[in-house]
């Protein structure tokens, strides 16, 4: 069958959604499916800039594919009599988060009326695909509660042919928590350094991803320098290979990951306990902290300093349990999470 | 730099601008750019070909410093520093307006389409930063149809250093497509006037049947099974490399391609000269006759003697070396190449 993945690019920011749409395109084509991609930028710095890629998506004629799997608005907005929605996000900035300061958009007469029009189009645009799936629960709940459409859930599954570097030499342990992954007010890396100052144990941090916010860096940076945290917190400030993470996560006594109400239960988790670590995370981590208690309840905490630096103590104080923990991990995982043959059966059929 | 890639895409067609657009990404990665690839569907049909145009124009970029252009109908996004690297017009509308190709009317309202793009098309060529052309057979069009001057930007192989010269052999090889207009059966026919042990190697994946078959009639024919060896699979860049760097000369003799073709340029990465036609086109481009290969007339028995020549001189050696020094001569190399596109 030739079945064309559509999804949106923010242009310059690589995250859980490409490397979701790359699995996906590889996945189908192992089944013997033909796939190509229609991959358009987003850029949401202002409302007409966003109505113009609407009406881009919109336009878009595909007739030679017998599919189309959308991931993100606008690419899904896409035309086509076969079309499935594997949905990532919804464009919140439109809906739950209009008002906010997570919305770059006025709430006067005049733009409501615009984003209106928008929102009515995304809507005949999910309804008119045969099937609307998501990647987690909440993005089921968000859809229902903005469009009110049934959507069913088809959670992340385990990243195919991640890259694992094992070794159970002792010595390659380096005693840091790793913070994988982009860097920006959402994922609250702070977190995690401030509460170093709580911790018993010399416990370090290693924060090792591409910076999206300066000035977020910056602060975390002058805090560390504020309160001789120097020893204990080091940054490696880039985009990381999977080859290079591969090797740090073996190295790391553990993975930390708190962003702010996540839509999904992330990749940094799933990687994590693919490699045999133990996450942490926050209750208000969303559908990370969902995957986390159902895998390892234990280390899931409130947004605590001190609690926080508690699970920090533990991982460095116990490492015997510790080990013993590791080994459990990928196999609940994969227990846990739906397979690629489930989610292309569902996508597909 | 952060650079955007934007192509047009025949979504499952597979073919050369797809390769210059997923190379040239990854050669910029390895400088240290930060690339992004777009791939907009696109068709070549009348009803659709002004939406797209025009849907073109609304894609907004401004995260990037620079945007590059391949396929038509990119090169219609507006940005501030856009490059274009122009592969091909819209022909059908372009040079093959008076052709068999055009398989729609040329009423008035096709003409009023053909105007409108032409316009577009030139408009939005204007804007450009700069354009390059693939060959100069496309900046003469783009010179003709648009009155815009492009330079010409030869694509150079992904990984060059793959291709070696290991020795030389009797075998001549022909690797490529089989295809009416690659013209196989030219080089199958003049093997009747080219002397022993010299031997022939065709090997390439056919879409119509029916030449594979016209092809193996033509050897059948001329009783030429134990010197022509025609094969219809694909090739592995492996074996290719491997091929290449043992046989003794290249040919590539395809009907006014548009450019040099990789064929072309493996052969010379290898040391070998390549043996094209006076109609081929863009091949020209590269191969000069005696000098780095060989021009022939569009005729089996012209090919033979041209071959003979070159076997009595004993100067196929020294052709492949020239030709080897062609791909410096014409800067086809990846640094060139993106410090051209980045200026």
């Amino acid at each position: 069958m030739k079945v064309l993945i559509a999804n949106t690019r923010e242009p310059f920011i690589f995250g859980g959604a490409e490397i979701l749409e790359n699995d996906l395109e590889k996945k189908l084509i192992e089944l013997g499916h033909q796939v190509d991609k229609f991959i358009i930028p987003f850029d949401h710095s202002n409302l007409e800039s966003v109505a113009d890629q609407v009406a881009f998506a919109r336009n878009v004629q595909i007739p030679n594919t017998d599919l189309v799997i959308g991931m993100r608005f606008p690419a899904y907005l896409v035309q086509h009599q076969h079309k499935v929605i594997w949905l990532v996000h919804q464009y919140r900035q439109m809906y739950d988060l209009l008002g906010t300061m997570h919305s770059p958009y006025t709430t006067d007469p005049a733009t409501l009326k615009k984003i209106h029009e928008m929102v009515k189009i995304d809507q005949i645009s999910l309804l008119e695909a045969q099937k609307v799936f998501t990647i987690s629960d909440l993005v089921t709940r968000r859809l229902s509660s903005y469009v009110g459409i049934k959507g069913k859930t088809l959670n992340l599954p385990p990243r195919d042919s991640l890259l694992i570097t094992n070794s159970d030499s002792k010595d390659e342990r380096k005693e840091f928590l790793l913070l994988p992954g982009r860097i920006n007010r959402m994922k609250r890396q702070h977190l995690f350094i401030e509460a170093l100052m709580e911790t018993r144990s010399p416990i370090k941090l290693l924060i090792a991803g591409k910076s999206e916010d300066e000035k977020y860096l910056d602060q975390m940076k002058n805090f560390v320098h504020r309160n001789n945290l120097s020893e204990r917190v080091r940054f490696d400030i880039r985009f990381l290979p999977e080859s290079d993470l591969s090797v740090i996560t073996n190295e790391a006594i553990g993975v930390g990951y708190a962003p702010l109400d996540e839509d999904a239960y992330g990749l940094v988790t799933i990687e994590a306990y693919q490699r045999s670590r133990i996450c942490l995370t926050l209750s208000d981590s969303g559908q990370v902290a969902g995957l986390v208690k159902s895998i390892t309840p234990e280390f899931v905490s409130l947004n605590e300093k001190k609690k926080i630096a508690k699970m920090l103590d533990w991982l460095y104080e116990n490492p015997a349990d510790r080990i013993l923990i590791e080994k459990s991990l990928s196999g609940a995982l994969h227990d846990f999470l739906p397979t690629w043959k489930k989610i292309l059966g569902e996508l597909i059929s | 730099m952060k650079v955007a890639l934007v192509t047009s895409i025949y979504p499952f067609v597979l073919g050369g601008a797809r390769n210059i657009v997923d190379w040239l990404a990854k050669e910029l990665v390895e400088r240290g750019h930060e690339v992004e690839v777009f791939t907009i569907p696109e068709y070549d049909l009348p009803d659709l070909v002004l939406l797209q145009s025009y849907n073109m124009r609304l894609m907004k970029l401004d995260k990037a410093d620079k945007v590059i252009t391949f396929r038509p109908q990119s090169h219609l996004i507006q940005h501030h520093n856009k490059t274009v690297w122009f592969i091909h017009h819209l022909r059908t509308f372009y040079d093959l307006w008076d052709s068999s190709y055009r398989d729609f009317p040329a009423d008035e309202i096709h003409k009023g389409i053909r105007r409108e793009l032409m316009y577009l098309d030139t408009k939005a060529l204007a804007e450009a930063r700069a354009v390059y052309s693939n060959s100069k057979t496309v900046a003469a069009r783009l010179k003709l149809y648009n009155n815009i001057d492009s330079q010409v930007l030869y694509p150079p192989l992904f990984d060059p250093k793959e291709f070696r010269f290991k020795a030389m052999n009797n075998e001549i090889v022909y690797i490529s497509r089989l295809e009416h207009h690659k013209r196989q059966h030219l080089i199958i026919e003049s093997m009747r006037w080219i002397p022993k042990p010299y031997t022939l190697r065709i090997v390439g994946q056919a879409s119509n049947l029916e030449y594979f078959k016209y092809l193996e009639d033509i050897v059948q024919n001329n009783n030429l099974t134990d010197r022509v060896l025609l094969e219809n699979r694909w090739v592995s860049e492996e074996e290719k490399v491997e091929i290449l760097s043992q046989c003794w000369m290249n040919v590539y003799i395809p009907l006014d391609e548009d450019s040099y073709g990789y064929p072309t340029l493996e052969a010379a990465h290898s040391g070998k000269a390549t043996l094209t036609l006076q109609d081929s086109g863009g091949v020209l481009e590269f191969v000069v006759d005696k000098v780095n290969g060989i021009v022939a007339k569009s005729d089996p028995k012209d090919i033979a003697t041209r071959i003979s020549e070159v076997i009595d001189l004993g100067i196929a050696e020294s052709l492949g070396s020239s030709a080897r020094e062609r791909i410096n001569e014409l800067n086809i190399n990846w640094d060139s190449v993106i410090e051209r596109l980045l200026k």
